[in-house]
């Protein structure tokens, strides 16, 4: 007996159930309660559906970080005519005729689709040992390696990993939080320009004029996990049995320890040369960060792993541009702000 | 069909239709679930004044694709479907979906500092 359905209907009763009385609750922090509730339930959908590594993001960055988020911001805006807004019932006319119409679309092509509704026999005892394990093959993925379960020959592991959307993707997020640091802020208007002795001190202080050195030894500290990390990702791939032509950007690498003491040893001497110049200017945490990139790219390009070389690239540009606004963006000198009037 | 077959274990056995209530569930069924929470988030985010409540159907509608991403790349509910394609575009989503909040959060802080309320029908003008 196969129960999977019965816990499937469970789970996605609760999904839109909870949905539904988001939409319903005129108060938005029941909503944001229900949302919390409805989001959680279709996890337990992705855990049915085996993957569990999406479910358990569900529940820690969805739930657990963005939702909180929610809340936070609904604590922030709170006042007695924001928490309950009823909206007229035209907008509820005008609202459910749209999505009813799509639902009725969607769920219809969803259905008239065979190969979509053929009742799948229950795996073999063989077969889930072998899908089970996607937790790590989501990492190789991310790392630029991509191995499907039960693909075999020479289709195994030829189609593109993941490396590259990673990276654009961490950089993504890590502008959106700057931007978001950056909107969020509290404007102050200047009342009285402040006195020329304290407006001519500098607005950071002492750390943060150091920052874009920091910033500088950690992209040289990335930099030698580019160099060291290729052979772990290569000894993961033949663990998992993939043949050598799998990797062939990896294997034309060559990689034996003994080819990766010179760049183990270059990329060494680059933090060191990053933390030495953290004495100096901040524009040399930009220089230490593209040296070292300049180094990878070239050496990558001369072992012939090109597709890597222009990832590499890719993110020093990214990267440069990022910390080129900032250089420029940040103040060199105290603005005036307003003084507080007791 | 056997003789001592209850309409009960007919239900549960499938044997009339080809698969009953407690085989594995389909693809379709879980795009059916993706569909509903999108038809939900889009009237969420019609219907709603409160600009956080406009938020809050926009992740629903994520989550809808999330859901359809899964179903789509699961080995279990789809063999031969979008493979690991499905569960990566469901990370990236959330990873998405996380980068949004904290944007819209901002913007919405920003609106109520500007208009001191989160009234979706107040933001008529462009100049804060």
């Amino acid at each position: 007996m196969d129960w999977s359905f019965l816990v499937f209907l469970f789970f996605a009763s609760l999904t839109c159930g909870f949905a539904l009385a988001a939409l319903l609750a005129q108060n938005v922090v029941r909503m944001a309660f229900f949302l919390i509730l409805s989001l959680g339930a279709s996890s337990g959908l992705f855990f049915l559906a085996g993957a569990e590594f999406i479910g358990a993001m569900q529940l820690m960055i969805y739930v657990g970080g963005t939702l909180v988020l929610l809340v936070f911001g609904v604590m922030l805006t709170a006042s007695d005519a924001a928490v309950t807004m009823r909206s007229s019932v035209s907008d509820w006319f005008f609202a459910c005729v749209p999505s009813g119409a799509i639902f009725i679309v969607l769920a219809s092509s969803a259905l008239a689709v065979p190969r979509w509704n053929e009742r799948q026999p229950a795996p073999s005892p063989e077969f889930v040992a072998a899908a089970n394990d996607q937790t790590s093959r989501l990492g190789l993925a991310l790392l630029g390696l991509r191995l499907e379960p039960g693909e075999e020959g020479p289709a195994a592991g030829a189609r593109a990993g993941y490396l590259f959307p990673f990276e654009i993707v961490s950089i993504h997020l890590l502008v959106a939080l700057v931007g978001a640091a950056h909107l969020a802020r509290a404007k102050r208007r200047a009342i009285t320009p402040l006195p020329e002795s304290i407006a001519a001190q500098p607005a950071m202080p002492a750390w943060y004029r150091y920052l874009f050195n920091v910033l500088g030894a950690l992209a040289a500290s990335k930099t030698a996990l580019y160099l060291f990390a290729p052979q772990t990702l290569f000894e993961t791939a033949v663990a998992y049995g993939a043949p050598p032509s799998v990797a062939s950007e990896l294997t034309t690498l060559n990689l034996s320890f003994e080819h990766w003491r010179l760049p183990g040893a270059a990329a060494v001497a680059v933090v060191a040369l990053g933390l030495a110049l953290l004495r100096f200017h901040k524009v040399s945490g930009l220089f230490v960060e593209t040296l070292g990139f300049m180094i990878v790219i070239v050496q990558f390009w001369y072992w012939g792993a090109t597709a890597t070389a222009q990832m590499a690239a890719v993110s020093w540009l990214g990267l440069t541009m990022l910390l080129t606004a900032a250089f420029f963006a940040l103040p060199e000198r105290r603005q005036p702000v307003a003084e507080v009037v007791v | 069909m056997t003789g001592d077959a209850s309409p009960i274990s007919i239900l549960l056995d499938g044997s009339l239709s080809g698969g009953g209530l407690l085989a594995a569930a389909t693809t379709g069924h879980y795009l059916v679930v993706g569909a509903a929470l999108f038809a939900i988030g889009l009237a969420c985010v019609i219907v709603k004044r409160n600009l956080l409540g406009v938020l809050m159907g926009l992740e629903l509608l994520l989550n809808a694709s999330i859901v359809n991403f899964v179903a789509l790349g699961s080995p279990f509910v789809q063999p031969g479907g979008l493979g690991l394609d499905g569960s990566l575009c469901a990370a990236f989503a959330i990873v998405l979906a996380a980068a949004e909040a904290a944007v819209v959060l901002a913007i919405v802080l920003h609106f109520y500092n500007a208009h001191a309320s989160i009234d979706v029908d107040r933001a008529d003008d462009l100049k804060g």
